[in-house]
């Protein structure tokens, strides 16, 4: 007979009966497979940590918002914000579904054309923007927001010197009645500093206006902030078309949709409280058809959502290095996945899954990642099931933002692969090694 | 001035149309040939243009139709009474005065026919002749100082003093020519219509005719042919035809029958030779009767035979099937049969309302026409909405409540404009799978696009109806939302137009004007057409640049600089509007036309008239069809009129058998190959082809580009093997 696992005895509080404000007992979710394929299999191949990312999942989602949208509104596109996952595969999944791509640095626009993106298709944003980077972009065509005054000035100057005409549209920010109201970046809407903006480029003969942007923030769970922002930009549309007689070609909601991750300090988990595609779907386009804009010219709706199209198609699997006992008497756990490879966990409390089950009881325990600082702390408090060293756990739902985000401390970055939607896994991204860090070093001859 | 030329003009045309109105022509030299043989007797000659010229200037006077005159319907019966009388009387100052009189009675028993007969859409055909020509026979024998015309009996005398024995023996066999006895029936008929009893004339008009219509022409050999058969089994005598002359009977009522009021084709031509032994009953009756008044029975068999078969036609429930009546008359069936033939290949049938899909996005058909569910017996053209997703589900999760439903709750729009005829919106929505059998539709919404004319949306959600009774919508305006009350087991839209404005009138076939198909990946274009079960569907995005490129707005002017074969042309084309409200681009150079409709999706040239070397023709080939949205890879096609394409001499042939098959047809085909920028672009190219077959041989094939630009058409280029052609717009 096999030896049975040896089960720490715990110490727990009894909650029987009924269920409290917090729902019943809490249960773990096990994730052993992912689209079919089995985790454990996939950290032997490929080593641990491991990012998996699932191209079934990216579809799925993707065509559900789109679906959301289009099927409300006449004219809809997505574009596809880099900043929240610019892997090429990743990209090029969302190129292929019908997404343009959505641009904050010079970096980001080469990667774009990198993947085979008409100029015409990307939409160049962000507060910096050089001018060598934005006359590439006015000579692709490219859609430039213009987050400043500065920056409209450049652009501007740059109209005089070359031929093309830049397409241009502003960013906007307004109060759409949520804490905290966005105000860094681009032209306000509430002081007129917009319609100033607007003036000036409309009585340029050597730009064109195509769109109105705004992006109110980030993680929203609010949909009828939503619903005030199109409203408002819907006003400028028409206000536009009032005094200037020029019809806008698109509206730009920008992005900023939550997630189901549960933020810290979230009274709720964020799958109970997020709303859903068509939750902003609805009360953007309602605001929209409702508006004054000329019904015959209804402009392009744009979205960027980046967050919610990726994060749930993106998994971290990792590997358990050590169990502690702090003084506190709490349980602590060193995992390899640490915040160098989940910059996320500063602002969410990731779920944290084993990948087998263990046991039934559950203790009150603090994850850590590997680093040597003592930032490096995943989770604070988790109810968790006892582990051993070697144990494998997958943290789901973090596509968004930690493969761009991360930081390359103390160790490399690991491999990420994509399970394509026959099962097949593919390295998208190799490991680094000590070749990657040489070849970008030199050192001084002395010094050799 | 130019008041005295327009009048000349008219008078021109009205007097030429005169003629040619009798063999249902508008041939120009189809009417000299026909003046000139009426003035194979002068004064009968000279009577018919006195009466003509009697008719219309009263009709002008009077302020009629001048469309009307210058077709010379006003004075076509005055000119067959007038042949008539001065046919039958001795020329003089008072047979003048009787030939104006009886013009003049002629024209008001037309106006007065036409008042009755063309509220049901009736012609009026030579009636008013008959009518008047029955009056004056019976009245004339009264009057002294009209003798009756001896010409007929001293006819040789009168040649003889002329011109002599070579004279007279060049009348003689003219007038005596005899080419066999059928023939000689056949023609001496057709000369009959104009009074000529003789062989000679009747060939002239016989080849008048084939150079006017193939279709015509042996229209009027089989109408003939059947009434020779059919008194041949009856054992009566044909050639007693040849004496009271009532031969052209059959051949103006097999032509007519056959070739002008309705479409040619194979039953077309079955009806023209089916009638005509009914003409030969009515003439044998008629003719008989008539005698007891010593009246000549004319044209009456052909009038009657034609007014009873076209009002019993008119009358039939189903219109859309087999015979169809000309609805723009082109004088030539020939035109009449291409133009009809290639309008409904584009277009299908003539739907005057453009009706769009009723949503936004992508949707699926969940049961079609005829589905196995419910569209059945009388309310069989309706269609069933729902979205799917990429597996083909429709909807998430397990589907157990409405919300999992992708198409719950979704918008729904008006397909055209209208007015809100009809609302219920107090039904709940149902639990899935529990269909509600007591109000069968649900909450509905009905709205009236024309008298005739309903759209129907059923099983919508509670009270989310956005519109009230009475209100106008427009097109593409939210109506309501998609729901689940009402006799449905799932969320889905109930789509049915309607003649009536009833919740559970029967439903309506009535297709939706242009909308795309995705399968596989790929869009199709369907236009005139009613979407099958499990199509994808979605209304197509217009593309502003193209809608501007292709805004022809009256008063517009287009100017061209062109290279043909290293010479440099340049020509202007004017947009202007005729009063039926058709624009049509116009260049004076070469007077030529090109006629446009738009129907807020396609651009499409309807129609050419003029000269086929002009720049304006070469255009009209290049941008016969452009689709108003921008679709990478879509290819567009459509038939075109044969007419418009192939040479004169080929079409010859063709004519004759063209009523039960075309072995010549023209097709055009074109995509779009670039676009500069897809948000706000400036630059739009189109490739298109034209290919012409005989047999399926390509024998003729042509490539176009066409350049568009944010001001409209910047250029085109024209090209085949001989040749090309590179336009530029100078202007707008």
């Amino acid at each position: 007979m096999e030896k049975l696992k040896y089960e720490r005895p715990v110490i727990t509080k009894i909650n029987a009966g009924m269920p409290d404000k917090f729902g019943m007992k809490s249960k773990h979710r096990i994730i052993n497979k992912i689209d079919n394929v089995s985790v454990n299999d996939l950290l032997k191949e490929y080593g641990s940590p491991l990012f998996i990312i699932s191209e079934k999942k990216i579809r799925d989602t993707y065509n559900e918002a789109y679906r959301a949208f289009s099927t409300r509104y006449p004219k809809v596109q997505f574009a596809w914000s880099y900043k929240t996952n610019y892997l090429d595969a990743v990209c090029k999944t969302f190129h292929k579904l019908g997404s343009w791509a959505e641009v904050v640095s010079g970096f980001e626009y080469e990667k774009a054309l990198a993947n085979n993106v008409n100029g015409g298709e990307i939409i160049f944003n962000g507060p910096s923007k050089s001018k060598e980077e934005l006359i590439k972009a006015i000579k692709n065509g490219s859609m430039i927001h213009i987050d400043h005054f500065d920056e409209l000035y450049t652009i501007n100057e740059i109209s005089n010197e070359i031929d093309e005409k830049p397409k241009v549209a502003i960013r906007v920010n307004m109060d759409c009645g949520i804490y905290p109201m966005w105000d860094r970046f681009g032209f306000n809407y509430e002081n007129g500093e917009a319609w100033s903006a607007i003036k000036r480029i409309m009585l340029n003969n050597k730009l064109e206006l195509v769109g109105l942007h705004t992006h109110i923030g980030t993680y929203i769970t609010s949909v009828s902030a939503y619903q005030v922002a199109a409203g408002k930009l819907a006003e400028l549309t028409a206000l536009i078309d009032n005094v200037y007689q020029h019809k806008l070609k698109y509206i730009d909601l920008g992005g900023g949709f939550a997630s189901k991750n549960t933020l810290k300090g979230a009274f709720l988990p964020g799958v109970d409280t997020c709303p859903s595609f068509d939750d902003y779907a609805d009360a953007i386009t309602t605001a929209l058809i409702n508006s004054t804009i000329d019904h015959n010219h209804m402009p392009l709706l744009i979205l960027e959502t980046g967050r919610a199209l990726i994060d749930e198609a993106g998994y971290l699997a990792g590997t358990v290095v050590a169990n502690k006992r702090l003084t506190s008497g709490r349980r602590a756990v060193i995992l390899d996945t640490g915040i160098n490879l989940l910059f996320t966990s500063f602002w969410y409390d990731h779920q944290i899954c084993p990948t087998t089950e263990n046991t039934q009881h559950a203790e009150d325990t603090t994850m850590y990642g590997p680093l040597c600082m003592n930032i490096d702390c995943v989770r604070d408090h988790i109810l968790f099931p006892s582990m051993e060293k070697g144990d494998t756990i997958v943290i789901p739902r973090i596509g968004a933002y930690n493969m761009t985000q991360w930081l390359q401390f103390i160790t490399y970055r690991p491999n990420i692969v994509m399970i394509d939607t026959t099962g097949k896994t593919h390295i998208i991204r190799k490991k680094e090694d000590l070749s990657v860090f040489k070849n970008q070093e030199t050192v001084p001859l002395h010094l050799k | 001035m130019n008041k005295a030329k327009h009048y000349l003009n008219v008078l021109y045309l009205s007097t030429l149309n005169s003629y040619t109105q009798i063999f249902f022509s508008n041939n120009k030299w189809f009417g000299i040939l026909l003046i000139a043989i009426s003035f194979f007797d002068l004064y009968s000659g000279i009577c018919g243009i006195i009466s003509i010229i009697t008719s219309n200037i009263l009709a002008l006077a009077w302020k009629y139709d001048l469309v009307k005159i210058n077709k010379g319907l006003y004075s076509f019966n005055s000119l067959l009474v007038g042949l008539g009388i001065g046919m039958q009387f001795q020329f003089s100052s008072a047979l003048i005065i009787l030939v104006a009189l009886s013009a003049i009675l002629t024209l008001f028993i037309y106006v007065f026919l036409q008042g009755i007969l063309n509220k049901y859409g009736l012609p009026v055909l030579s009636i008013p002749f008959l009518i008047s020509f029955w009056i004056l026979s019976i009245a004339l024998q009264q009057f002294s100082n009209l003798n009756l015309s001896e010409r007929g009996i001293y006819r040789i005398n009168e040649v003889f003093t002329i011109g002599g024995i070579n004279l007279v023996s060049l009348y003689e066999s003219i007038a005596y020519f005899y080419p066999g006895k059928i023939l000689w029936i056949y023609f001496s008929s057709l000369g009959a219509i104009f009074f000529q009893y003789n062989a000679i004339a009747g060939i002239i008009i016989a080849l008048g005719l084939l150079f006017h219509s193939r279709i015509a022409f042996s229209l009027s050999i089989l109408g003939f042919l059947s009434a020779f058969i059919f008194y041949k089994i009856l054992g009566a005598d044909m050639y007693q035809i040849t004496y009271s002359y009532t031969g052209f009977n059959y051949i103006l009522s097999a032509m007519a029958i056959g070739g002008f009021f309705l479409i040619p084709s194979l039953k077309s031509y079955f009806w023209a030779i089916i009638l005509i032994p009914l003409t030969t009953i009515l003439t044998l009756s008629f003719t008989t009767l008539l005698q007891v008044f010593g009246l000549g029975i004319y044209s009456l068999p052909f009038n009657l035979t034609v007014i009873l078969f076209l009002y019993a036609l008119k009358l039939r429930e189903n219109l859309s099937k087999g015979l169809s009546e000309v609805v723009i008359q082109q004088y030539s069936p020939e035109k009449n049969l291409y133009s009809f033939k290639n309008f409904h290949q584009r277009f299908n049938i003539n739907y005057n309302i453009d009706l769009k899909l009723p949503f936004f996005g992508k949707w699926s058909v969940s049961q079609g026409v005829n589905g196995e569910y419910t569209h059945q017996g009388e309310w069989k053209d309706a269609f069933d909405f729902v979205i799917c997703d990429e597996q083909n589900k429709q909807y998430k999760d397990d589907g157990d409540y409405p919300t999992d439903y992708f198409c719950y709750k979704k918008a729904i729009a008006a397909p055209a404009d209208g007015k809100v005829e009809k609302i219920v919106q107090n039904i709940h929505d149902n639990v899935i799978g529990q269909p509600n059998m007591k109000n069968n539709w649900g909450n509905t919404i009905i709205i009236k696009h024309n008298e005739t004319l309903f759209s129907k949306y059923s099983h919508l959600h509670e009270s989310s109806v956005k519109v009230k009774e009475g209100e106008t919508v427009k097109q593409g305006q939210i109506i309501g939302n998609c729901g689940n009350s009402g006799r449905s087991p799932y969320p889905h839209l109930h789509f049915q137009l309607q003649q009536s404005p009833y919740i559970g009138s029967k439903t309506y076939p009535y297709p939706f004007n242009a909308y795309l198909e995705e399968k596989n990946g790929i869009n199709k274009l369907k236009t005139y057409s009613f979407p099958k079960k499990d199509d994808v569907i979605f209304n197509i995005e217009t593309s502003a640049l193209l809608v501007n490129a292709f805004n022809f707005i009256p008063g517009k002017t287009i100017r061209f600089q062109y290279q043909l074969k290293n010479k440099n042309y340049e020509c202007s084309w004017e947009v202007k509007t005729n009063v039926f409200n058709k624009s049509y681009l116009f260049c004076e150079k070469s007077n030529s036309y090109a006629y446009i409709s738009n129907d807020g999706y396609f651009h499409y040239f309807d129609h050419f008239e003029g000269d086929k070397n002009s720049l304006l023709y070469y255009f009209f080939l290049a941008a016969y069809k452009i689709l108003l949205g921008y679709y990478q890879n879509l290819e567009i096609t459509d038939s075109m009129n044969i007419k418009s394409i192939f040479k004169n001499y080929l079409m010859v042939p063709h004519d004759f058998t063209a009523p039960f098959f075309e072995y010549m047809k023209a097709s055009y085909t074109n995509k779009f190959t670039f676009i500069d920028n897809h948000v706000s672009p400036e630059n739009i190219s189109i490739h298109a082809n034209i290919n012409a077959y005989i047999l399926k041989n390509n024998i003729l094939s042509f490539i176009a580009n066409i350049n568009i630009n944010s001001k409209g058409i910047a250029s085109f280029t024209f090209t085949n093997n001989q040749f090309l052609i590179e336009a530029i717009c100078i202007e707008d």
